[in-house]
């Protein structure tokens, strides 16, 4: 098992069928979760059929932070003990959840303009994501800006280390800030003030978008180690010579 | 082993310091970083000089029931409250859809004073935000209208 984790190419294996996996139930739970979020759940009492929105733009929005918290994560893991595929696993990441925090930014302006009146404001909760779309795409940008790209793995994963501060201010910016954006309704303490017929398609939402997630991240992921490995040939061939 | 553990305390160390340096910085800024201000906190700023009638202020609040009426003009006179104090608010324009008596909004404009010779609006303080622009917020709350009936019909049983 430790096997599995430490040595890339013993991994590489078990990838391929693993993506097929992933994508498969993806396909399936999107299917099912557009069904109910278009067809078999209920219009807002305020916000009409406006309220389908939500059903694409809070589990990106979920998804933007949660894999951005992944990326963190690996790229500590990367950092303190030297770990290829941790480092592999970050950077195959990173373009998964820059998009799904785009389409958190474009979704939600689209809903913005009907409810609130406008497509954007600099209110904090609205900012806040932009900057954490903005830490994306440094990440990715400052991993391929180097010639040594073991170099640029270790400065872009300091970056999207301190990124992790912006994670809990896009939070409790609803709380502690006024904001024209809501205070979230799913983890209120307290009574759930989203009713059960409109949960279920967004709870189905979310986990459709956690298996394009695993199934992208695998793909990816394929990619990443087969780059390092040309990376190191190149770099051999050339002390070679 | 040794190495792994000093690279967790420099990077701990880094994360903590800049933490605290921009939570120092959100916390001096709080003023700036909100979106708007309540009625409350506008009077205040109004009549200690901070804000004056050239400054542009956004004003968030409940719209107070049975306050919105228009004039042939197509002016638009309402009053905003954050249930202590009350401001009225002038808007010429498109409100938003969201947009009724008892639901949070945001107006953006100038704070004037105004005589209180000016019949349309109702409130007898003499403040007044010339709006630009009308926000609608929304609640947390998702529901579909039936249940809301539902809702309403248990609280004027109660009541």
């Amino acid at each position: 098992m430790k096997n599995l984790f430490v040595n890339p190419g013993f991994l590489v294996n078990y990838l391929k069928p693993l993506s097929s996996w992933f994508g498969a139930i993806a396909v399936a739970l999107v299917g099912i979760g557009l069904w109910f979020s278009f067809y078999n759940s209920p219009i807002d009492y305020q916000q009409g059929n406006a309220v389908r929105i939500m059903y694409i733009h809070v589990p990106s929005a979920w998804m933007g932070m949660g894999i951005y918290a992944f990326i963190a994560l690996s790229s500590f893991f990367g950092l303190v003990y030297g770990h290829v595929v941790a480092f592999s696993l970050a950077k195959a990441a990173a373009p998964i959840g820059a998009t799904f925090t785009a389409i958190c930014l474009v979704s939600g302006s689209a809903w913005g303009k009907p409810m609130w009146g406008t497509w954007w404001v600099w209110d904090a909760r609205l900012t806040s994501v932009l900057i954490l779309f903005f830490f994306y795409i440094s990440y990715i940008i400052f991993s391929k800006s180097f010639s040594d790209f073991s170099k640029g793995e270790k400065f872009s994963s300091f970056l999207s280390i301190i990124g992790l501060i912006n994670l809990p201010i896009i939070k409790f910016s609803v709380d502690y800030w006024n904001t024209l954006h809501q205070p979230a309704s799913i983890s209120k303490i307290g009574s759930p003030s989203i009713h059960v017929d409109m949960l279920i398609p967004l709870v189905i939402m979310f986990f459709s978008f956690i298996f394009i997630f695993l199934h992208l991240l695998v793909v990816r992921l394929q990619l990443e180690l087969n780059n390092r490995r040309l990376n190191l040939k190149n770099m051999k061939s050339y002390e070679e010579s | 082993m040794n190495k792994s553990k000093d690279r967790i305390i420099m990077i701990s160390f880094l994360l903590i310091v800049s933490a605290t340096s921009l939570f120092l910085i959100l916390f001096a800024l709080r003023d700036n970083v909100i979106f708007f201000y309540s009625p409350s906190e506008v009077q205040k700023k109004f009549y200690n000089n901070e804000i004056n009638n050239e400054s542009l202020v956004r004003l968030g609040g409940l719209v107070l029931d049975k306050s919105l009426h228009r004039d042939k003009e197509g002016n638009i006179y309402f009053i905003i409250t954050d249930l202590k104090k009350e401001i009225n608010v002038l808007f010429s324009g498109i409100l938003p859809d969201l947009f009724r008596e008892g639901q949070g909004v945001i107006a953006q404009g100038y704070v004037e004073k105004y005589n209180l010779k000016d019949d349309n609006d109702l409130l007898e303080n003499n403040l007044r935000l010339r709006a630009s622009s009308v926000l609608a917020k929304h609640d947390e709350n998702y529901m579909p209208p039936e249940v809301l009936d539902i809702l309403e019909g248990v609280s004027t049983n109660d009541g």
